[in-house]
């Protein structure tokens, strides 16, 4: 019978060769042991496999339920859930039950410093692909009892998403909003967060993300204690951090493991880098095709000398440029390292000299254009900074054909789209809009000592919702 | 959804919709006509502010937005929003842009307006938020021209005959025009305003155009003031600062920003009146407005049109912030102690 039964169950798993089915005698009853060999660890599953014979020699009455295996009633979709997990499940057929010991061994990482979220100072460990070891990461660092962990599974592949959050800092109604949202998730296979993104956000479509992407505990932490959730998957080490505004994507663990002053000027020197970035193309173009009266007379004498010798106008110079240091960036994410700082180097230093000497673009433009590029780099989120990025276009569009007022309708309509923005119904441009005076400053000062503030809720200015 | 603002909201949209536009150029027909008195002129009308505020507040209940009336100011502020870019428009070819196509200009800002009222009305609600580090830089710029003021300039005072006086009440009025928006903007607000704060709006916003008007006045010599319709533009045209050869383009495209932001608060305030006649697809009607809007607003950026605007909306402004407004409370208050009396003796 046993025979036929591990045929069927054979079967069922599409006669995978990593799939193992053995019968054996545990406890003195007949049983079948089901496994992939390449998720388990075979070692401690026969460690395991003894222990459990010893505990039912000595007569315990649930010897099969201990802190990593669980008896449970026999069916082939619990089964091949728990196999598809990497646990090692022995099925006895003549009592029709189950029991299920983890013995998990898939390959993961050790916890190293995420490679875009580097700090100066503070800790130097990141997530990995695996949800226990990131929730490990959390735990370690705060001890609390009222840090809750929420998973769901994801149908088909058996993925989790887990929901990480203080029970006394979050908002309720958040917090349901996130589970909703969730089982609302219409897909059956899930390979990457982005996709979780883009069913939990409230407006897809807009460049700014909004979501704050992390593979730091501490990023987690801090924002976990302003009453924040995070998102976590088994096969990602990003978590999410949701809900979030727009300020937060110009934080950075660094502020609060440096001096206060000090803190306090690199954020500065940040929220200006997110102007620098958007509008200094724009300006520049404005400047030189519509608005030059206003240069100081030296400074226009050099301008005007340059660009008399430039054949295009100012708009196709600027793209040119950023095209090609568009280029650039591209192709250094994509090279190995080494590599991909040879090509910065040499499209840097050498085309960029190059293109000024074939007199395809000024040397001012190239000032302007590699500021730009600077600037966007500064921003610590690497989704802000390609929203930015991809924001200096239309600036670049609007200003080379209507100059400062092209520049000014963008900007409104810049801000107009801002404010339409809601991470979870909550407001984007908070704590600006609506104005908090008490958490304003936090924009750009790096307070004293953390103490951190829930996160705003209504678009009424300090309001909580009634 | 129910919309609900707090007071900080309301005193924002109201000082913005109050200050855009108005503030660089009231100054020229008042001092015209009220010469040194100008400032006293209006010190005195300011004070009057809190007061006027005050009795919309205490009469708030008995101000009912009736779908005639909701009409009657729908087509005010419809005709504000039309003058103000039309003069916005002037102003910029003007000073800036004298060969764009005016029809592309105020198409470009109309997309502006019908971007925010096609958005969450607390898009129209915090949109002034970004003018504050504005405004603030534009009052620092212009306490540059502090060391070439001629105090002596702001005397003598209290020389106007009463016709002269009367005479400088019309454009002394312009800087109060918006303020029946207290009216719309006071239903979004749960809460009773008390006296003090709206004698704390009342004294910024005093303070801002005082600022802005004693300024020019110590600046320029009154005959000069026949010469510059927007002294304040002139003023900071003046300085003269290392960095930038013209302070004073940036600041025309501060006040084009200022100016774009008042007349979509208005805007909004349409759309409101929309929504409280209970029109339902609003926003249908809102683009069919806005595409009038645009050849309607053409019209009003000339020379004479604009001209004739600063004349006209000193007068519309009394009918609407102040005869309506009373002809309405006193007869809805009339209507109530009738029918009180109907109950009483029934």
């Amino acid at each position: 019978m046993n025979a036929e039964f591990m045929q069927s169950i054979h079967s069922y798993f599409n006669h995978s060769v990593d799939f193992e089915v053995k019968e054996r005698e545990v406890a003195g009853v007949p049983a079948v042991l089901c496994y992939y060999t390449t998720l388990i660890d075979t070692a401690l599953a026969d460690r395991h496999l003894e222990m459990l014979e010893k505990r039912a020699m000595a007569g315990s009455e649930k010897w099969g339920n201990s802190a990593t295996s669980s008896a449970e009633a026999f069916s082939e979709e619990k089964l091949a859930e728990q196999v598809c997990t990497g646990n090692l499940v022995i099925v006895f057929p003549e009592t029709n039950m189950m029991l299920g010991i983890q013995v998990n061994n898939a390959p993961k990482r050790s916890p190293e410093e995420p490679k875009n979220e580097t700090v100066v100072r503070g800790a130097h460990e990141g997530f990995v692909e695996s949800i226990t070891d990131n929730v490990a990461l959390v735990r370690k660092r705060l001890q609390r009892k009222d840090l809750v962990m929420e998973s769901f599974r994801m149908e088909n592949t058996h993925a989790h998403i887990s929901i990480l959050y203080l029970a006394d800092a979050i908002d309720p109604d958040v917090l349901a909003q996130i589970r909703q949202r969730i089982r609302d998730i219409p897909y059956k296979e899930f390979y990457s967060m982005g996709q979780t993104e883009d069913y939990l956000e409230d407006q897809v479509y807009s460049p700014f993300p909004l979501f704050l992407n992390t593979e730091r505990p501490d990023r987690v932490i801090y924002s976990l204690l302003e009453g924040k959730a995070a998102l976590l998957t088994d096969s990602s080490p990003t978590s999410i951090i949701t809900p979030t505004n727009f300020f937060a994507f110009y934080e950075s663990p660094d502020d609060y493991n440096s001096r206060i002053i000090v803190g306090s000027f690199y954020r500065m020197v940040r929220v200006v880098a997110f102007f620098t970035a958007i509008l200094l193309p724009a300006f520049y173009i404005s400047v030189i095709s519509f608005h030059s009266e206003i240069m100081p007379i030296e400074l226009a004498k050099t301008v005007k000398m340059q660009i008399n010798d430039i054949p295009y106008r100012p708009l196709l110079e600027a793209l040119i440029l950023e095209l090609f240091i568009e280029l650039i960036r591209e192709a250094s994410v994509r090279l190995p390292q080494p590599i991909g700082q040879t090509v910065g180097i040499v499209g840097g230093i050498v085309i960029g000299d190059a293109i000024v000497s074939a007199g395809l673009a000024s040397n001012l433009m190239v000032i302007v254009v590699a500021m730009t590029a600077i600037a966007s780099f500064v921003i610590p989120s690497a989704e802000m900074n390609m929203a930015v990025r991809l924001i200096r276009f239309p600036f670049m569009l609007l200003s080379a054909a209507l100059g400062f007022l092209g520049m000014v309708l963008g900007t409104l309509f810049l801000f107009i789209h801002l404010l339409n923005l809601s991470s979870l119904g909550q407001p984007y441009l908070s704590p600006l809009v609506p104005f908090d005076p008490s958490r304003f400053k936090d924009v750009f000062f790096r307070v004293p000592f953390y103490r951190p503030d829930k996160q705003q809720q209504t678009f009424n200015h300090g309001g909580k919702r009634s | 959804m129910k919309i609900r603002i707090t007071q900080t909201q309301l005193f924002l949209m109201l000082f913005i919709v109050q200050t855009g536009t108005v503030f660089i150029s009231f100054q020229a027909p008042l001092i015209r006509v009220a010469g040194s008195d100008a400032w006293l002129v209006f010190l005195c009308l300011g004070l009057l502010f809190p007061l006027h505020l005050w009795l919309f507040e205490r009469f708030i209940d008995r101000f009912i937005w009736s779908k005639p009336v909701c009409v009657l100011y729908g087509l005010y502020w419809y005709f504000i929003c039309s003058s103000l870019i039309g003069k916005t428009v002037y102003t910029l070819n003007v000073w800036a842009f004298p060969e764009t196509p005016m029809l592309l200009v105020i198409a470009l800002m109309t997309s502006v307006l019908l971007a925010v009222v096609l958005s969450k009305p607390t898009t129209a609600i915090n949109l002034g938020v970004i003018l504050i580090p504005l405004i603030l830089i534009f009052v620092l710029f212009v306490s540059l021209a502090v060391n070439d003021l001629i105090w002596t300039n702001l005397l003598p005072v209290a020389h106007l005959s009463l016709s002269e006086l009367q005479k400088a009440l019309q454009p002394a009025q312009l800087p109060f025009v918006g303020i029946e928006l207290y009216l719309l903007f006071r239903l979004l607000l749960p809460e009773k305003v008390s006296f003090r704060n709206l004698a704390i709006y009342s004294s910024i916003w005093l303070a801002f155009f005082m600022y802005m008007l004693i300024f020019p006045l110590a600046y320029f010599s009154l005959k000069e003031f026949d010469l510059f319709p927007d002294p304040i533009m002139y003023l900071l045209k003046s300085q003269e600062v290392t960095f930038v050869e013209r302070l004073d383009l940036f600041f025309i495209y501060i006040w084009l920003a200022w100016s774009i932001v008042t007349v979509c608060i208005y805007a909004f305030a349409v759309v409101r009146l929309l929504t409280l006649m209970g029109i339902a697809n609003y926003k249908k009607h809102a683009v069919w407005m806005a595409v009038i809007f645009i050849f309607i607003t053409n019209t009003m950026a000339t020379k004479s049109a604009v001209e004739m605007n600063a004349i006209l909306i000193p007068y519309l402004h009394t009918v609407f912030a102040m005869a309506i407004p009373a002809f309405i409370i006193i007869s809805n208050q009339m209507r109530r102690r009738k029918r009180t009396g109907e109950g009483a003796s029934g």
